[in-house]
């Protein structure tokens, strides 16, 4: 029998492969897909024109990616794979109440993979239509500076893997849907620097954004240090849940949830890391070719580089 | 411009660092407290113990089981003086049984020796139709072979469990194609210190491993206060 949530939530009832889709989750799903058909269909057309105040915002900004039409259609797509995984059933339904191995799989795909894939696949002009030229803006400002964006993200994902709040919270819908929210939120809180869609806020760009990722990448250490070395489980929820796996006991478990942190994470951090230098580095040897003259290569009045270089933010 | 932009930056990275600090020290202290169990989760619990303090203590069932190889056991006189752990339970249990059995067994190798490792755990199979002694040694086996496995007749499980004032014992009717049914019994453990009664019960579903280390040893040298 299909059994329905909005939300899911630990339970002490032995697991069971039956599927037990979620409302909420799907309710998300919708929107997202409901507002790419809507800018595929309607919004892209509805080209908004610029008064002066709004050029001069502009100005400040880093200007909108070079398009790509096909890479973001393909990071849409996997975005949105990603996102109903982290939110549906069988994972979401493990991670909250049976194994902590599931919940930080859960964590590494939305923030390390789905985050950034939902930013990159989101048009200038879509950023523009959600966010406008207003307060909104100047808040997306705010969360995009890394002064702010480091301690809000950093603090979000310590505090949804503390087990003080992981254990009260997940036994209800309301508080786990409050605990992903935070790390959902959080996932794109971290991305914002680096990978902003909207064209008015200035975007790291080459060794600053390589910087601030490799500062980024040192966050998961500590709760990944901690679960791989506690003597015992750390996780009231996930050391009482019935076992989903014979023998897979709470401290393998732990221990397999760190590993997904750390090395998990980390490959895909510094994958990304990785590519963002290459491609950085290429659009220098380019910027070098074409001035003819050896190390002229960046802007000179401190703005980030438009075009390729912007490319790789 | 280029001193405002330097300055900026170095506010920024002070910042930064600060902030990286601040962060790193608050999430160490979070988690730190975090791996502490939650007391509060059981009002019952007195400070310092997971389990609920019974006064006056319990004593045995005076009853006699029988063991996984077939033999009688008559359990006030065979565990007489010694510090034992009796759970009532059956190995088809999906969730309290295998939950509390694995982690009494990981607790007590957490001791490893001295007060508190020497702690005997009996299980008391109460599905007498299924729990044979045959497939209550096979059970065991898998989760701890030193723990012992004891079955008996449904008046003498009944007898026990009344005599700890357990709920009865229910066996559903509800049979499903596989043949699978499920059992209702209780989640007390009872910890029988060496003058032969429990002093504390715990509730098996909501008793950490941590917590089990920190009072098996104390039970075990007659502590109970």
């Amino acid at each position: 029998m299909l059994a329905v949530g909005w939300w899911c939530s630990s339970s002490d009832r032995a697991w069971s492969w039956t599927p037990s889709p979620y409302v909420g989750a799907w309710v998300i799903l919708l929107g997202v897909i409901a507002t790419a058909a809507w800018w595929r269909v309607r919004g892209r057309h509805q080209e908004p024109r610029l008064d002066a105040r709004e050029a001069a915002a502009l100005e400040q900004g880093s200007g909108p990616y070079p398009s790509g039409g096909a890479s973001r259609a393909v990071a849409f797509a996997f975005g949105l794979v990603g996102l109903w995984a982290c939110l549906d059933w069988p994972l979401a339904a493990l991670g909250a109440g049976y194994l902590a191995t599931a919940q930080m799989t859960r964590q590494v795909l939305m923030v390390l993979v789905v985050a950034p894939l939902l930013l990159y696949a989101t048009p200038a002009g879509l950023a523009v239509r959600l966010v406008g030229w207003g307060r909104r803006l100047t808040v997306l400002r705010l969360a995009a500076r890394p002064i702010v964006a480091v301690p809000v993200a950093a603090a979000s994902l310590l505090a949804v893997n503390a087990p003080a709040l992981v254990d009260p919270l997940v036994r209800t819908p309301y508080g786990a849907f409050l605990l992903d929210g935070i790390w959902i939120v959080a996932g794109f809180v971290l991305w914002m620097p680096v990978q902003c869609p909207h064209p008015g806020v200035r975007r790291l760009v080459g060794p600053a954004a390589l910087a601030y990722l490799i500062l980024q990448s040192i966050v998961p250490v500590l709760p990944g240090f901690w679960m791989t070395w506690a003597d015992f489980p750390i996780y009231r929820v996930y050391e009482l849940a019935p076992r989903v796996v014979d023998g897979f006991d709470p401290v393998n478990d732990q221990q397999a949830a760190a590993a997904i942190l750390q090395v998990g994470g980390m490959v895909v951090l510094w994958l990304q890391i990785s590519f963002r230098f290459l491609r950085w580095g290429y659009a220098q040897m380019d910027e070098q070719r074409r001035s003819g003259r050896p190390g002229a290569g960046g802007s000179t009045d401190g703005k980030p580089i438009r075009g390729a270089a912007a490319g790789a933010s | 411009m280029t001193t405002d932009r330097t300055a900026l930056s170095r506010r920024a990275f002070l910042g930064l660092t600060a902030s990286g600090l601040a962060v790193a020290g608050l999430g160490a202290c979070s988690l730190q407290q975090a791996a502490s169990p939650d007391e509060s989760k059981d009002p019952s619990a007195s400070a310092g113990w997971a389990g609920q303090l019974i006064d006056p203590p319990m004593t045995k069932p005076d009853v006699t089981f029988t063991t996984m190889d077939g033999e009688e056991f008559p359990f006030v006189e065979r565990t007489a003086g010694t510090f034992s752990m009796l759970f009532f339970g059956y190995t088809n249990c999906p969730d309290v049984c295998p939950v509390f059995l694995r982690t009494i067994s990981r607790s007590i190798q957490a001791i490893g020796s001295g007060p508190g490792s020497d702690v005997q755990v009996y299980f008391v199979g109460v599905d007498v139709a299924r729990d044979t002694p045959e497939q209550l040694k096979t059970y065991l086996g898998r989760i701890d072979p030193s723990f012992i496995g004891l079955t008996g007749s449904e008046d003498v499980i009944a007898a026990a469990n009344a005599h700890l004032k357990m709920p009865p014992i229910t066996i559903e009717d509800d049979v499903d194609g596989d043949g699978v049914y499920e059992v209702g019994h209780g989640k007390q453990a009872w910890p029988f210190t060496r003058d032969d009664v429990a002093h504390r019960m715990y509730p098996s579903d909501e008793v950490r491993q941590q917590q089990w280390v920190r009072d098996l040893p104390k039970l075990s040298k007659g502590e109970y206060r």
